[in-house]
């Protein structure tokens, strides 16, 4: 397999654009990921594209906007995990020698507020089983009884995604908030407030990847891919559930092994907060600290800027906002970013290993990332 | 007229889950599927075993008792739903090894904890267009078993 290379990145910012349909988000971002590589879109020889609310023909559309050219495309949908899927096509793509250079793009219109709306005539529906945050809050409630964690440590993941928010102009909101504003926020379900679950958005993200050996006629500083590895919850009975620490634990084994590398040698990771006990527990689950102890590490603010292993420093779901088909390139945009060392006010000093970690009802998607 | 024409029937909210007794001796049953090669049971039915892929599979009548393996509470109710929050969503693990999601009812949400003995009642949630009541389950909390009982 040859090594691959991120060579460009193009984000549009999060946030409301009711006037803006997604093919004119999605363009905006693969331009500004072109123009950072030093390419055109002729150039592109295959493109795959998340999105999970009605996708049927977003790639075309894009085409349509960016140049027909005549390449092969996908819509990919992996729930919240759709771009990073579309970014391990690519990968793969160009890794088996296929392609030489392809796009990964993302993108998303939301409206306000729950994203499902259930079909009462069902079980599920008419009962109001499937609460948003319902598995993040069973989740949390769990820690908090087997660890001892506590609502004002999950709380804290907040807090410093609110803060960090103040150095990064892509952030949807950029208000710091206490905790106590965070624990005081209305209650969706126990523990989680409102102000611990990531607000639904629009917007778009876009990456060019590179065969490495290809990669220096282009202007482009390229970043490398280092490992991979991607699956989906194994049968636990109700513990096989989208978040799933077996999976992780799973998937982070298996990507520190392509990379020849263990978690002591990340320097910066993200991970998906769409809900605050995301980071509580992912961090036990990718080997940052022991089984349990995911709470106190997050209070003792090891996730943050100067702390063991920053996370999510361009602020992550909770102040970035998710929208769902453009989450998963947003991180490894911000990854990129900071081991190019463009992370200005948010960097993280010669980080020079990174870590995606992007997980959707039908799958997870783990990368590592290397300068 | 015949009675049958005016009276008014149970009907379920979702087929093939669960049965309405149809006399009081009956009790009502959690519709289910057994995996016959490693032994696993799911709710809902499903036509292959997950745990093992096995296609040998067949329909069972689940226990109706569990107890509660994790829970949260919702305190906003869902648009489709008829369910007044706040109320307890619990995962279930029944005694047979299945496991399955419900409203748990019959109780304050501030009692509801891991490892709590529950089991499942049919409810009334609403009548349809034809004034018949449908009917839902929920999981109601129970005493534990006594030991020699």
């Amino acid at each position: 397999m040859r090594e691959v290379v991120v060579l460009g990145v193009g984000l549009h910012p999060f946030g409301r654009f009711p006037d803006k349909p997604k093919q004119a988000l999605a363009r905006e971002a693969i331009w500004t990921a072109l123009d950072d590589a030093g390419l055109e879109f002729k150039d592109v020889e295959c493109l795959w594209l998340g999105c999970v609310l009605n996708p049927t023909f977003t790639a075309w559309n894009l085409l349509r906007e960016v140049g027909q050219t005549g390449i092969p495309i996908l819509n990919v949908e992996c729930a919240c995990a759709s771009s990073s899927s579309a970014f391990r096509e690519a990968y793969w793509a160009i890794a088996n020698g296929l392609y030489d250079v392809c796009a990964a793009v993302g993108v998303e219109k939301m409206q306000r507020g729950m994203i499902e709306i259930e079909d009462p005539n069902t079980y599920v529906g008419a009962m109001g089983i499937n609460i948003m945050p319902g598995l993040y809050a069973m989740k949390a409630r769990k820690h908090m009884e087997q660890f001892g964690s506590t609502p004002e440590q999950f709380a804290q993941v907040s807090v410093k995604s609110h803060r960090l928010a103040t150095l990064n102009p892509n952030a949807q909101y950029r208000k710091e908030c206490s905790l106590e504003e965070v624990l005081n926020s209305r209650m969706i379900a126990d523990p989680l407030t409102l102000l611990q679950c990531s607000p639904s958005s629009d917007g778009a993200s876009a990456v060019v990847l590179c065969a490495k050996e290809k990669a220096a006629r282009f202007t482009g500083l390229a970043i490398s891919v280092a490992g991979w590895a991607c699956g989906t919850p194994r049968f636990l009975g109700t513990e096989g559930d989208d978040l799933s620490d077996e999976m992780v634990i799973r998937l982070s084994q298996q990507a520190y092994e392509r990379a020849g590398i263990g978690p002591a040698d990340v320097d910066v990771l993200q991970l998906h907060d769409a809900f605050t006990p995301g980071e509580v527990c992912v961090v036990e689950a990718l080997g940052f600290c022991p089984e349990g102890e995911g709470g106190r590490f997050v209070w003792e603010g090891q996730t943050d800027l100067g702390g063991r292993i920053p996370t999510n420093t361009d602020v992550g779901l909770l102040s970035r906002g998710h929208p769902m088909g453009a989450t998963g390139l947003a991180q490894i945009i911000e990854i990129v970013t900071q081991l190019r060392g463009r992370a200005g006010a948010r960097q993280v000093p010669d980080a020079k290993v990174g870590m995606c970690h992007n997980v959707g009802i039908g799958g997870c998607n783990i990368h590592i990332l290397k300068r | 007229m015949p009675e049958s024409a005016t009276a008014k029937r149970q009907v379920p909210i979702e087929p093939g889950l669960f049965t309405i007794p149809s006399s009081p001796d009956e009790q009502p049953g959690l519709l289910g599927t057994r995996c016959r090669r490693c032994g696993q049971r799911f709710f809902p039915r499903k036509g292959a075993c997950l745990r093992c892929t096995s296609r040998d599979v067949e329909d069972v009548t689940l226990s109706t008792r569990g107890t509660v393996a994790n829970f949260t509470v919702a305190r906003m109710a869902l648009p489709a739903s008829v369910i007044k929050a706040p109320y307890a969503v619990a995962q279930i693990r029944l005694l047979d090894g299945a496991d399955i999601q419900a409203v748990l009812a019959g109780c304050e949400v501030t009692e509801v904890h891991a490892g709590m003995p529950v089991a499942m009642a049919l409810v009334k949630i609403k009548e349809d267009e034809a004034g018949n009541d449908v009917i839902s389950f929920q999981f109601r909390p129970v005493p534990a078993p006594e030991i020699g009982g």
